[in-house]
């Protein structure tokens, strides 16, 4: 087990947003959280991260206790967190932005980088302009690329399609698949959209109101009508 | 680095005109205050003594304007200086040179000042406020090298002696203690003054703007045309403070208005300022301490900003944080046994509209390169509820910004009753009847609960600070209804019991709660809600569900962005659908549920295959 | 007439190059950690009154005495960071507060100083005599070029920094998005700490190298920094360039107008520039919409 989350409860000041969740990860495989909006599904990752510190619960990671541990020390035992809504460093080049992406580890790891162009091939055309004047899709690919650059067991993935068309949605997820396969990547992904998350990942949980509503098999998941109610909401079935 | 100052003000404006409490309960430190001045060169027959009270007096005019001026509505001002020396130079030059009556001189003075603020404010009111406050030192320091250059004029670093005493009549205010009678009586006037203004609408106003100006702006606050206006008044009374002190030592130079004059007044202001008495106290103690100890007095900066460290540290809010809490716990104890009093025709449901109330035709807005909306058009018909859905980033909020005034569109028009508002700021938008709540929870932090409320019923008053100040009897008339209606609001909601908490205690639904009866004390006829549930369990949700019919019952239409889809579904008249920024879907909440693109956009291409 | 303006562009190099210094230090704390560190102008007074005390009046030579004096400045900067600025942003003070609070923290030092060197102002031997160079019809004094050369040095050494360091880099990158910074993983506090070194460099050899040609004493920080500070609003208040670039346009104007005009009207124009600045572009000439 790569990862267990136990009776995790988190907020912000007087809202608490995630409620009492629980769930493990075993390594290779492809969680997908998926719900309604305001579910508290960013508060996950950021609490995982070391963004948020947790109210209560535990989180175990390769067997050490990872509770509430800070931003740095998070990077250093191999989890990339990829924040919603395509963040780079705009005044950086996109080399730049590439090697900083293994500051926090070792910044030496240059030789990571053209494994990550031979995957994101626009992105080494693109090396030395401005991470700034890059489009939508490219700066999504720059910020999951980073994370890349340092040996990564946990990818920590936030709705990896906000904003984005769906054509360049299925490319990155293409891409993704790839990445996942060879290099038995870990991947925690929040999506709000359900089909492309259920259909990449190999299982799923929904997550409302701060807590677990359904969670299972992601085939399953796809067809279960329940998914449907709690998005589209009661009697709409 | 857009936020303003320290947080907590006084926050004692709630106890409506005329309650059962006893007069002299409620404003002992006015009281005080008269007793120390009228008594004090009674009791002191020491020169050296009188002296240093006149210039603290002196000194405690400046402050009282910047109280209000920086503790309330946040504007760190290190140039008050720069009026100050307006005041004393334009007093004595008028006096010396033209040889005015000194009273003439002192208000002309005044009046530059004014003017000289009025002009500052325009470019520079609106830079963030560390800017501001550079900007200010940049004035006064303009003002000082002025001052010590237009030797023809000013005497520059020489000076300038022989100014003359001011007397009322005949009788001549020449010995100390009768300028100190006199400095004193300006206090306690302006003293008077501020503290009314400090406790009624416009101090509330003061408060919502430096703790949350989005929301103030949607209450119907103007923002720069209040912050002006309390700049202005600051300077006036630096104005003021400034040629008092040219007709006290009769001798004015540059030195004394060096820019660090206004510096120190400030560290005085943000160290004991959070209301009036609590300013004048520790002006009293600081500046009386060093001026005492002349031996210190090389020290005395040092300490001053020993003090100040120390003070951000430990009471972030300045020492009044210790004094106020007493206060309001006997202010609670009276004001709970009043019952709001339903204003005449206040219950009479309004007149049912027929037509459109909100027309938005091809708005479209970009952020870069993208299109956050694109080409929406739809209407709403007045006295119904419209929801508005869409998944993560389809530009909803953008949507309701845009109507609201707070952000312009590329192309398109928003019509409100008819007429072209697509351009109209939020606070004018409030003024023609658009109340708003926030996704994220936008209440003024350190004020009471009710008094968060009241904020919403600003527009129903229209006195300045002069007639607050001076409680005309308008004013008091006004601060009566806008605490009823308040009160009635917070009723509604069933929330009156914790009407004077302060609101930061509230949980998140209640403080949800308070939000809406802000918006809904406005007597808006079209109110926004951005995601009004998000936190809220499903009790609580459905809850406000039947609130919000009530509201519609009540004839006020309502603009739902929500991604609760129970709630929505549930209220809503009509739902329509954003995705992408492009309006994908409008009509009644069952064809929407049924629409193919509709289920595609939140759950996906297959599902809607399957959903059909 | 031609000699004037060649003098009045020369004392233009060497006076923007000490705003320019100031400004550069205000700038990059300023872009790391949000917070204008009024102490900046502290650096240049404790920078002139430890070369007063061990140069001046203790003899030792500058080899020793300049890397000293810069010792105690960068001690000074790291208190005011570990003390004042990390605990009060930790505890969610806005920056506008703890900008406040740093002018504390000037005024403390000020009283110190005023304490153990007096109020006079104190004079500090020119490092290399007082024998003037004529070059192209100006005149200049040996003490100019410690001044010109030390700003290149650090004009030098910010350009390989920021561009050709990771962690200059990675400081470019804090300022950019600090949320991203922060979830990479980026020793965020180091950062800071490093900023504020860096800061008390350039303020300490400003300090050290302008106290011979005027003079040092316990009051010169605060003005300083305000030059500082108005220099890098002129240039462009999120660019450590346009910060140098600020102090030449300062220095510039002072000259002429004090050349020109008169010197008593000196700071006048100054200020008035800032205001100007401040009102037709906030950003500063070099600096990106903020």
């Amino acid at each position: 087990m790569l990862l267990s989350v136990r009776g995790l409860s988190a907020g912000y000041g007087s809202l608490m947003v995630l409620r009492d969740i629980s769930f493990s990860m075993e390594r290779g495989e492809t969680l997908a959280v998926i719900g309604p909006n305001g579910a508290g599904k960013t508060t996950l990752l950021w609490s995982l991260s070391g963004l948020v510190k947790p109210k209560s619960g535990e989180v175990t990671f390769e067997g050490k206790d990872a509770t509430g541990i800070d931003c740095m020390k998070v990077v250093r035992l191999g989890i990339g967190h990829v924040l919603e809504g395509m963040r780079v460093f705009s005044s950086l080049s996109v080399e730049d932005n590439l090697m900083l992406g293994a500051y926090g580890r070792d910044i030496s790891k240059g030789s990571n980088i053209q494994a990550v162009f031979k995957y994101f091939p626009v992105l080494e055309q693109r090396r030395r302009q401005l991470a700034g004047s890059l489009s939508g899709g490219e700066k999504q690919m720059l910020a999951i690329a980073r994370t890349l650059m340092s040996s990564l067991k946990l990818l920590l993935l936030d709705e990896p399609s906000a904003g984005l068309a769906p054509l360049l949605v299925k490319r990155l997820f293409d891409i993704l698949k790839e990445l996942r396969q060879e290099y038995g990547l870990t991947i925690l992904l929040v999506e709000q959209n359900a089909e492309i998350a259920l259909e990449f990942a190999d299982r799923g949980m929904v997550l409302a109101q701060g807590q677990i509503m359904l969670e299972g098999d992601a085939s399953a998941l796809m067809k279960d009508k329940e998914v449907k109610r709690i998005y589209l909401g009661e009697g709409t079935v | 680095m857009g936020r303003r100052g320290p947080t907590q003000t006084d926050a004692r404006t709630a106890a409506p005109a005329g309650t059962s409490y006893s007069i002299i309960m409620d404003r002992w430190p006015l009281f005080l205050l008269i007793a120390v001045v009228v008594l004090f060169p009674v009791v002191s027959s020491s020169y050296f003594v009188t002296r240093l009270a006149v210039v603290l007096s002196i000194n405690a005019i400046m402050v009282v304007g910047m109280t209000l001026l920086t503790r309330y509505a946040g504007v760190f001002s290190m140039g008050q200086a720069a009026f100050f020396a307006i005041g004393a130079y334009v007093s004595g030059v008028l006096t010396v040179h033209l040889h005015l009556n000194p009273w003439l001189a002192m208000a002309i003075g005044g009046l530059a000042s004014v003017f000289a603020a009025y002009l500052f404010c325009a470019p520079f009111l609106r830079l963030r406020a560390i800017m501001l406050a550079i900007a200010t030192l940049g004035l006064a320091t303009v003002i000082f090298i002025v001052a010590k250059n237009l030797d023809d004029i000013t005497g520059g670093v020489a000076g300038m002696p022989d100014i003359p005493y001011l007397s009322i009549g005949s009788y001549t205010l020449g010995k100390d203690w009768q300028i100190f009678y006199l400095c004193g009586a300006f206090l306690i006037f302006f003293s008077f003054l501020s503290d009314n203004v400090g406790r009624t609408r416009l101090g509330r106003a003061y408060h919502a703007i430096r703790s949350n100006e989005t929301a103030a702006m949607a209450s119907g606050i103007d923002v720069q045309r209040n912050m002006r206006n309390i700049f202005c008044f600051a300077a006036l009374l630096a104005s003021i403070a400034g040629s008092l002190l040219a007709h006290f030592i009769t001798f004015i130079s540059p030195e004394s208005f060096r820019p660090e004059v206004g510096l120190t007044l400030l560290i005085v202001v943000i160290v004991g300022g959070a209301n009036i008495w609590a300013g004048l106290l520790t002006t009293v103690i600081l500046m009386g301490f060093s001026e005492a100890s002349r031996g210190f007095q090389d020290l005395s900066t040092g300490l001053y900003a020993l003090l100040l460290m120390v003070i951000f540290f430990v009471f972030p809010d300045g020492l009044s944080s210790v004094l106020f809490n007493v206060a309001s716990a006997a202010r609670r104890a009276g004001s709970l046994y009043l019952q709001p009093q339903p204003l005449p025709g206040a219950d009479r449901p309004r007149p049912r509209e027929e037509g459109r109330i909100v027309e938005v035709h091809g708005v479209s807005m970009y952020y870069g390169g993208t299109a956050a909306l694109s080409d929406v058009s739809f209407s709403v018909d007045s006295g119904t509820i419209c929801g508005i859905i869409g998944p993560n980033g389809a530009g909803k909020t953008t949507l309701l910004n845009v109507i609201n005034g707070y952000l312009a569109p590329a192309t398109g028009k928003v019509l409100f009753r008819g007429r072209d508002v697509t351009l109209k700021a939020p606070h004018e938008m409030a003024r023609l009847g658009v109340g708003r709540t926030f996704q994220l929870i936008n209440l003024f932090s350190g004020m009471t609960v009710i008094e968060n409320v009241m904020v919403g019923c600003h527009l129903k008053g229209k006195s300045g600070i002069f007639e607050s100040g001076l409680r005309f009897a308008r004013a008091r008339r006004e601060e009566h209804d806008i605490w009823n209606t308040a009160a009635q609001s917070l009723a509604t909601l069933g929330l009156m019991g914790r009407a004077y908490d302060i609101v930061d205690s509230l949980s998140f639904g209640e403080q949800r709660l308070v939000e809406l009866a802000r918006a809904l004390a406005m007597g808006p006829d079209l109110l926004f809600l951005d995601e009004p549930a998000a936190g809220l369990n499903s009790a609580e949700a459905k809850r406000l569900g039947l609130t919000l019919r009530a509201v519609r019952g009540k004839g006020v239409t309502i603009m739902l962005v929500e991604h609760n889809m129970s709630l929505v579904m549930s209220v809503s008249d009509k739902v329509c659908v954003l995705d992408f920024g492009r309006l994908i879907a409008c009509g009644t909440p069952e064809a929407v549920c049924a629409d193919e693109e509709v289920i595609k956009a939140y759950l996906g291409p297959q599902e809607a295959k399957s959903a059909s | 007439m031609r000699e004037f303006i060649l003098q009045f562009l020369a004392s233009s190099l060497t006076e923007g190059s000490i705003y320019g210094l100031m400004a550069l230090g205000l700038v990059i704390t300023l872009r790391s950690t949000e917070v204008l560190f009024f102490g900046q102008g502290t650096m240049a007074m404790v920078g002139g009154v430890m070369m007063y005390a061990l140069f001046a009046k203790a003899g030792i030579p500058l080899v020793i005495s300049i890397p000293c004096s810069l010792v105690v400045c960068i001690a000074i900067s790291l208190l005011s960071l570990r003390v004042i600025v990390l605990p009060l942003l930790a505890r969610g003070a806005p920056s506008l507060n703890v900008s406040m609070v740093t002018i504390g923290v000037s005024m403390i030092f000020e009283m110190l100083a005023m304490m153990i060197f007096g109020k006079d102002p104190l004079a500090v031997p020119s490092f290399s005599g007082d024998n003037p160079v004529t070059i192209l019809g100006a005149s200049f004094v040996p003490q100019h070029f410690w001044i010109l050369g030390f700003t290149a040095f650090f004009l030098l050494l910010t350009l390989v920094f920021f561009k050709g360091t990771w962690m200059g880099k990675a400081m470019t990158g804090l300022g950019d998005n600090p949320l991203l910074a922060k979830a990479s993983g980026f020793p965020v506090s180091r950062l800071f700490m490093y900023s504020f070194v860096f800061a008390a460099l350039v303020g300490g050899i400003a300090g050290i190298v302008s106290a011979p040609t005027s003079y040092t004493g316990y009051n010169v920080g605060l003005p300083i920094t305000l030059k500082g500070f108005i220099a890098a609003s002129v240039g462009g208040i999120t660019n450590p360039l346009g910060a140098l670039l600020g102090g030449l346009i300062i220095g510039f104007f002072e000259s002429f107008t004090a050349g020109f005009i008169s010197s008593r009207l000196k700071d006048l124009i100054t200020f008035v520039l800032l205001l100007l600045v401040l009102r037709l572009r906030p950003q500063g000439l070099l600096g990106s919409g903020h």
